[in-house]
């Protein structure tokens, strides 16, 4: 009984360890690569609470394993698109300029009641007031209203917008976003182009964001190290 | 860039972990094996090998097991366990299977180890 007891207090230990190692990440929503290793670290941790005739090391050793391998896959995810895409999946969206695209839903296997019941959870119930809609990676509906539906502010009140898309990503941590550039109708040359202009390259920009009168918002990657 | 140092610094702890517990287990056998062959070398020219069984049954509780205890099923320990304390009883019925049962003492002893080894067939 006592050997459960302090083993519980070790892989208590261990486990708030592994969750601080994985980062505030973890407290949020999850992706599907998170939720695969939370849960695998709180199965290994029972058993080798409850299974004295298993070494702690063979529960410790793979819960450490685990939580190394995310971290690990996050630092390359950061350096990569491709292998974050790869590991995490990408946003899609459902709804542009108020239509729904019904084969992106297909792909995601989602139903209109899926997309229904997580609007309702952000207080919209009438989906013709979305303009545009994206299907998160964590599996959240993140949705933009049109703007005769968007809450008055000073800004909306000077100078009503008309009914757009938000401005997209069309280039993260130096990379072109292919994607976007198509949605936008803006090509490549044209963004190279405006960044001349202000004396950028591409990999000069940590983030781009352009809306669809082609207005970039160019934020420069900063130089040296984070303190 | 902390978190990738502390997360490689532990990769490196468990192979190096891993690296020990295969050498403990190797020198534990080896020392078990040295007991077993008194034991049979005692045995086999007619003598009494109880001392040396003694010596053995000593040497598995105070050291073999704790070296192995952190890295090896307890399951596995005590079948090992039974097998030797099964030596005495069977050599003062003087059963035949004396030598068979230190031999498989030693099978089972090389099983813990090679059990260990992270070949193909066993990770997968």
């Amino acid at each position: 009984m006592l050997t459960v007891f302090i083993r519980g207090i070790i892989l208590y230990a261990l486990v708030i360890f592994s969750v601080r190692l994985m980062g505030k990440r973890q407290i949020g929503d999850l992706s599907p690569a998170e939720l695969v290793v939370t849960i695998l670290i709180s199965n290994i941790a029972t058993l080798s609470i409850e299974d004295v005739s298993v070494p702690l090391f063979t529960g410790v050793i793979p819960i450490l394993t685990l939580v190394c391998l995310d971290v690990l896959a996050s630092y390359v995810c950061l350096g990569s698109r491709k292998i974050r895409h790869m590991i995490s999946g990408k946003p899609r969206i459902v709804i542009s300029n108020g239509v729904i695209d019904q084969s992106e839903l297909r792909a995601l296997r989602y139903t209109v009641d899926d997309l229904m019941s997580s609007l309702r959870t952000q207080g919209i119930f009438d989906i013709s007031e979305v303009q545009y809609a994206v299907v998160e990676t964590t599996g959240a509906v993140s949705a933009y209203l049109k703007a005769d539906c968007l809450p008055l502010t000073p800004k909306t009140l000077a100078s009503p917008e008309a009914a757009s898309d938000p401005p997209q990503v069309i280039i993260s941590d130096g990379d072109f976003i292919k994607a976007a550039e198509d949605r936008l109708g803006l090509s490549e040359s044209e963004v190279i182009k405006e960044l001349k202009r202000k004396h950028l390259e591409v990999g000069d920009v940590f983030l781009c964001t352009a809306d669809s009168s082609g207005k970039l918002n160019i934020t420069e990657k900063r130089k040296g190290k984070r303190k | 860039m902390k978190r990738i140092v502390i997360c490689l610094t532990i990769i490196a702890i468990i192979l190096a972990v891993g690296i020990y517990a295969l050498a403990s287990i190797d020198g534990s056998n080896d020392r078990l094996y040295g007991h077993i062959e008194a034991v049979l070398a005692e045995y086999e020219s007619g003598g009494d090998p109880r001392p040396e069984i003694e010596a053995l049954r000593t040497f598995f509780e105070k050291k073999y097991v704790r070296a192995l205890g952190c890295f090896v099923n307890d399951d596995r320990l005590g079948e090992l366990s039974v097998s030797i304390s099964r030596l005495v009883p069977m050599l003062e019925s003087d059963c035949d299977e004396f030598t068979a049962e230190c031999e498989a003492i030693r099978e089972e002893a090389r099983q813990i180890y090679i059990r260990e080894l992270p070949e193909i067939f066993r990770i997968f």
